[in-house]
């Protein structure tokens, strides 16, 4: 090899990195010396072997698709520019949205319209809207509790109503005069029959069923799914362990109208979500499990939660409900 | 800095965290990509990148913005790695992950045997990549795989252009000498 040129310099001709005066230094030594040329050959080799390796994996090796969600999750709780959100108070508000993207309730929707000063760059470059952290995270502590209040309060309303009317014993009818459904299937081959194949949470609070249903757990591609679940308070210490372990925050629950009857919430990733309801029968095996139906998130339909691991969707939303029995 | 994205990034300083996620779907399949040349291990490229998304993001009111967000990104990036590498080995191959995430191989059907040998290139780099030191694997991947000139890898890496030079030289004539090791072996 040349005095003059050494492998560095040819390392970084390759990089085009090189001086004028040194490149045609190089260049002057690749015309007559066979080692230089054939340092520059294999330093081209490791080039193209590494392009073709980054572009195999590109093709090849693809970042999961709930890779996005993960980090704006990640981030809800690491926002720089103001104070703190805590996960609860995240999965509140997140429940919220969700609540809004069906037109659960029409009220909160008109909270989330966006400012008439505040812009929004992810609508105009972003076909999707960002699925978790949105201008929500900037909402009074005020208005979201009443929200939420109103919410919890349906649901509660709700269990109750089917802790009273359906599981003591009810076959053919509801007591306050919502109609029945005696030919619906089991809601788990371990809890009681339940008369109701649909719970509708109305927009005015009230409740009454539907039977003209879409089946449920039919496995769909949504985002986020939503499911309520109603178990005894003796086994809230499992449950309450269950999430403590998995490192969610849990809130002391609201207590309600009826004081036998509390909700909390818990905005679950879907794998801890399946490990919860398979150990729910083993905590109280009367427990109720109840999810959306897919497009029309204001009815729950009964939930088989042995099926659980067959939805997909990235975020759970479980309102559990605890009764004093 | 495009000043799309320098607004962008005005927006998330300001307090809107969704616009966070416009940076996270243009850069993460390339500093993934890149991650996982780097790293060898496609779980950890993935959970870095998860981690340097999340940590420019709390940490962008530092951003100083004389630089590219996505060099700034990669920092941060192989900060995290270099972190996590100290504390502990790769989990899985490519090959691994690959199973793991679902991938089917391309239909083979037309040239199997092309494919297979496109594919074994692809292994025997990675392998070839994995025996080199963490800073000649860094350094030859942010030259390679990111294109970057020795003043943005001077940048990153905070080391003297002087130094990237002679460092690539290194890393090119080890990486030369483990890829003809890895053949013989195979």
């Amino acid at each position: 090899m040349n005095e003059m040129v050494t492998p560095q310099m040819i390392s970084a001709f390759v990089d085009g990195e090189l001086s004028p005066e040194d490149t045609a230094l190089v260049e002057a030594a690749l015309a007559v010396d066979e080692a230089s040329r054939g340092l520059l050959e294999s330093y081209e080799k490791i080039r193209e072997d590494l392009a073709f390796s980054s572009t195999f994996i590109a093709e090849n090796v693809s970042m999961p698709s709930e890779f996005t969600s993960r980090v704006m999750a990640d981030i809800g709780g690491t926002k720089p520019t103001s104070p703190a959100v805590s996960q609860t108070q995240y999965q509140h508000q997140h429940n919220q949205h969700q609540h809004n993207q069906h037109q659960h309730n029409q009220h909160q929707h008109n909270q989330h319209q966006h400012r008439p000063d505040e812009h929004r760059p992810d609508e105009q470059l972003v076909s999707q809207p960002a699925p978790l952290v949105d201008k929500q995270l900037n909402e009074s502590p005020s208005t979201l509790f009443s929200v939420r209040t109103v919410i919890e309060f349906i649901v509660a309303t709700a269990a109750a109503i089917l802790i009273l009317f359906n599981w003591n014993g009810n076959t053919g009818e509801l007591k306050n005069g919502l109609a029945a459904n005696p030919g619906q299937t089991n809601i788990t081959a371990e809890s009681k029959k339940s008369d109701v194949s649909m719970l509708r949470i109305g927009d005015n609070g009230k409740s009454s069923t539907n039977n003209n249903s879409e089946p449920a757990n039919q496995p769909t591609a949504q985002a986020s799914r939503e499911f309520a679940v109603i178990i005894s308070e003796t086994a809230r210490p499992q449950v309450d362990r269950f999430w403590t372990m998995n490192e969610y925050e849990i809130e002391a629950p609201e207590q309600l109208t009826d004081s036998q009857v509390s909700v909390f919430l818990i905005q679950s990733k879907r794998q801890d979500a399946v490990k919860f309801f398979q150990e729910l029968k083993k905590w109280d095996p009367d427990f109720k499990a109840f999810q959306d139906s897919g497009e029309n998130a204001s009815w729950l339909s009964p939930f088989d939660v042995s099926r659980a691991d067959q939805l997909e969707g990235d975020v759970w939303t479980l309102r559990i409900v605890t009764i004093d029995r | 800095m495009s000043n799309e994205e320098a607004l962008i990034i005005e927006q998330i300083v300001g307090g809107d965290a969704a616009a966070f996620e416009i940076l996270v779907r243009k850069y993460q399949a390339r500093l993934f990509n890149s991650l996982i040349h780097a790293i060898g291990c496609p779980e950890e490229a993935e959970d870095v990148a998860q981690e340097a998304f999340v940590k420019a993001y709390s940490k962008i009111d530092t951003f100083k913005q004389n630089s590219s967000f996505y060099t700034w990104l990669y920092r941060i990036s192989i900060n995290i790695a270099i972190s996590r590498h100290r504390q502990k080995k790769p989990k899985s191959s490519l090959d691994e992950y690959r199973m793991n995430v679902g991938h089917e191989p391309v239909d083979e059907s037309s040239q199997p045997g092309q494919k297979l040998d496109l594919e074994e290139r692809a292994v025997q780099v990675q392998a070839a990549l994995q025996l080199l030191s963490d800073e000649h694997r860094s350094i030859i991947v942010l030259r390679e795989i990111e294109d970057l000139d020795y003043e943005a890898i001077s940048e990153i890496l905070k080391l003297p252009v002087g130094t990237v030079r002679s460092r690539l030289h290194r890393a090119r004539s080890q990486l030369r000498g483990h890829l003809e090791q890895v053949v013989i072996e195979k």
